[in-house]
């Protein structure tokens, strides 16, 4: 049994029915938030969640329709209720070297990966800003830091969300808003599936814990990072990667 | 019922000395009545309403700390110890000085005195003593604000006010009736050159009114100066001078016809006092109240009496401020953008609000605020605007250029009551930081001067 830190808090989880996603949504929920947490294709999934944790709010949400995540957070609004703590989990990869990549690939992911964050964040940070408190973690990958054979697109995108994340905590220091970032390394399934046995096994021999990763470990980092007890970290990247 | 407030050191006119006085309110507002044996009603209104007076006047006001290093020892006590004494607690932050007494009015509202029978005009060596004076009150003051008579009729106006930019002054004023300007366009221009700013007077554009209070009609003047002004795009406060039941009302319409123009950078609304060579002798002697000045502005959508606060560093019943933002023809009021403590933070130890680089983290912070309060779309839509002008993604803008860009967009309406015998309180002179300085190395609280010391100085006046 965790200690309830998060009692009286509201979580917003992008993506919360990834292997990430859910760790993070239960980690939160273990330790008393309200968990709120987005789904978009995997209904099943959310339907699974919110049995397992009672009292847990999916949200369907198309993170490419930059109207739909304003009018879903407006409506959190106008219910009385405020996002605390929000983790930018949500995002795609899509294997597929560069010359094939046609402009609506590049979109698609730039749209997930960069575009919905900035804008998920704008319209939960109104609230923030009101009660001038908040925490924000983005899940970044080892991807967008380390020479990997990682789709570029990919890389690209994780890389933009370090800058995204010590340019968004300067300028919402003045309203007492953390931001920090936290960056798994290979983990054991989600976007790791899609990774060939060979390159597996080459970041394991290369990583100091020789193993990859479990959700878990990155999910207890990010409530760490939303906690009274990281106060004073601000602006930061926590690589959860075994030490590459 | 009536109620004590506080209490201060008045003047009584009649023994000419110092003397106690309650500050009181009651139905009527509040007022200040003065202890005197000879005359023992007579209270002077300080505001109309109670609530105002006590949100405004006992707040927490912030006090310079731009203050001089030479005081002189008090003897005789304020405001008789005037050079400044050590007493005096306000910095310098407006100087004000006189280069004539040369004018080509006899104005019967002028509360200054000015002998027609020896011109005096001062001479440059005069003017450097005083700047050097003014550099050494305060080494980063920016403003000085030159005086008269009418100093376009100083045969060396120009130079002067090339020695005062030459010295490093950035803002220079210079008080005009505007007649010289209307009549010598190339006059105009050279001003224009100058970089100085033009302190216009407009008290009313009806030709009755004009003869009370110039003496003479001069409504047709105004008109064609302040055109000409807008034309040459010459910076202009306009000075309008409110005198209760004879040119309020129009004002307010001037106030609300002129603070948009561009070339209008500031408006100045003084309450008529009743002093100096025929001032004394104006009219019926009804004073108007600084919130009476804000309510009475309020006429159309451009002004609020929520705009107005209590300049820092200033006696709370000195001045009467508000800023605004100029975006898209919208008047934005700075206290909607930013809270009072960090408006009265921007504007400590300085007549103007300066746009410096602080004022941008201020701004951001501020613009964040509004935006997550449900500020309406078209204010966040001019302010987003603003910043894309100051700091546009095709060309880059000097830190110089950005500011000059703010002020160009900034509005500034001061209502500034000046004091007269009447109503005379040392809490306000010992507050004061429009300060007049003097080649001889004295620096002056302005209504002390205009009541106490110019008459003395026979350069101005003669008994």
């Amino acid at each position: 049994m965790k200690p309830k830190i998060f009692e009286n808090k509201t979580v917003l989880v992008s993506g919360g029915t990834g292997y990430i996603g859910s760790a993070i949504c239960r980690e939160f929920y273990e330790q008393g938030a309200t968990v709120w947490f987005t789904y978009h294709k995997n209904s099943q999934k959310a339907d699974e969640m919110m049995a397992e944790m009672p009292d847990s709010n999916a949200l369907y949400l198309d993170l490419r329709d930059t109207a739909s995540i304003n009018k879903a957070i407006e409506k959190l609004y106008k219910e009385g209720i405020t996002i605390d703590i929000l983790v930018n989990n949500a995002a795609m990869s899509q294997v597929m070297p560069l010359p094939m990549l046609d402009e609506e690939d590049v979109d698609m992911i730039l749209d997930i990966n960069i575009k919905s964050v900035i804008f998920l964040t704008k319209a939960v940070m109104k609230g923030m800003i009101r009660q001038k408190e908040g925490a924000i973690i983005n899940i970044g990958s080892i991807a967008g830091h380390r020479v990997l054979e990682v789709p570029v697109t990919y890389a690209t995108t994780k890389a933009a969300l370090m800058g995204f994340t010590t340019s968004l905590a300067n300028e919402l220091k003045r309203f007492n808003i953390r931001v920090n970032m936290v960056v798994p390394g290979m983990m054991e399934e989600g976007v790791a599936r899609n990774v060939p046995e060979d390159l597996k096994k080459d970041f394991t021999d290369h990583c100091l814990m020789q193993r990859t990763g479990k959700a878990s470990e990155v999910a207890q980092t990010v409530s760490f990072l939303a906690s009274a007890q990281s106060s004073y970290i601000n602006a930061q990247s926590i690589f959860v990667d075994g030490g590459i | 019922m009536e109620t004590m407030l506080s209490s201060t050191i008045a003047y009584c006119p009649l023994c000419k000395s110092n003397e106690f006085a309650r500050i009181v309110s009651n139905a009527q507002g509040v007022f200040m009545v003065r202890q005197c044996p000879k005359k023992p009603d007579n209270a002077f209104k300080l505001s109309s309403s109670v609530d105002w007076y006590l949100r405004r006047v006992h707040a927490v006001q912030p006090v310079s700390s731009a203050c001089s290093t030479e005081r002189k020892p008090s003897s005789q006590g304020c405001p008789k110890d005037c050079g400044l004494c050590e007493w005096h607690a306000g910095g310098l932050h407006l100087p004000v000085f006189s280069i004539t007494n040369d004018c080509n009015l006899d104005c019967p509202i002028c509360f200054t005195y000015n002998r027609p029978d020896s011109k005096y005009y001062k001479p440059l060596e005069d003017v450097k003593k005083i700047v050097d004076h003014i550099k050494r009150e305060n080494p980063n003051i920016q403003l000085v604000n030159i005086t008269g008579g009418e100093p376009t009729l100083h045969p060396q106006i120009l130079e002067i006010l090339q020695l005062l930019r030459d010295e490093g002054i950035e803002r220079v004023t210079m008080n005009t009736n505007g007649i010289k300007l209307s009549a010598d366009r190339e006059f105009a221009k050279s001003i224009k050159a100058s970089g100085a700013q033009c302190v216009l007077s407009v008290d009313t554009f009806d030709p009755q009114k004009s003869i009370t209070i110039h003496g003479k009609d001069i409504s047709t003047h105004k008109r064609k100066v302040l055109a000409l002004l807008e034309e040459l795009d010459i910076p202009t406060t306009i000075l309008s001078v409110a005198i209760k039941g004879l040119n309020e009302d129009e004002v307010a319409q001037i106030v609300n016809q002129y603070i948009s123009k561009p070339f209008v950078k500031s408006i100045t609304i003084q309450n008529m006092t009743y002093t100096g060579q025929n001032g004394s002798n104006f009219g019926s002697h009804k004073y108007i109240t600084i919130d009476e000045v804000e309510n009475s502005l309020a006429i159309e959508d451009k002004i609020a009496v929520d705009d107005f606060f209590a300049l820092a560093s200033y006696h709370p019943l000195c001045y009467s401020v508000a800023y605004y933002l100029l975006l898209d023809e919208r008047l934005i009021p700075l206290t909607k953008i930013f809270d009072l403590e960090t408006l009265k933070e921007m504007s400590m130890d300085n007549y103007i609000l300066e746009p410096k680089e602080e004022f941008r983290q201020k701004f951001q912070e501020a613009i964040s605020i509004l935006w997550a309060n449900g500020e309406e779309e078209d204010v966040i839509a001019s302010l987003k605007s603003f910043i894309k002008d100051l700091y546009p993604s095709d060309r880059e803008l000097t830190q110089k250029q950005r500011e000059a860009l703010i002020e160009s967009k900034t509005k500034m309406l001061y209502i500034h009551p000046h004091m007269d015998e009447n109503c005379f309180d040392l809490g306000r002179v010992n507050l004061c930081g429009d300060l007049v300085p003097d080649e001889s190395g004295d620096m002056i609280p302005a209504c002390s001067y205009n009541l106490f010391y110019r008459q003395k100085d026979e350069r101005f006046w003669v008994e």
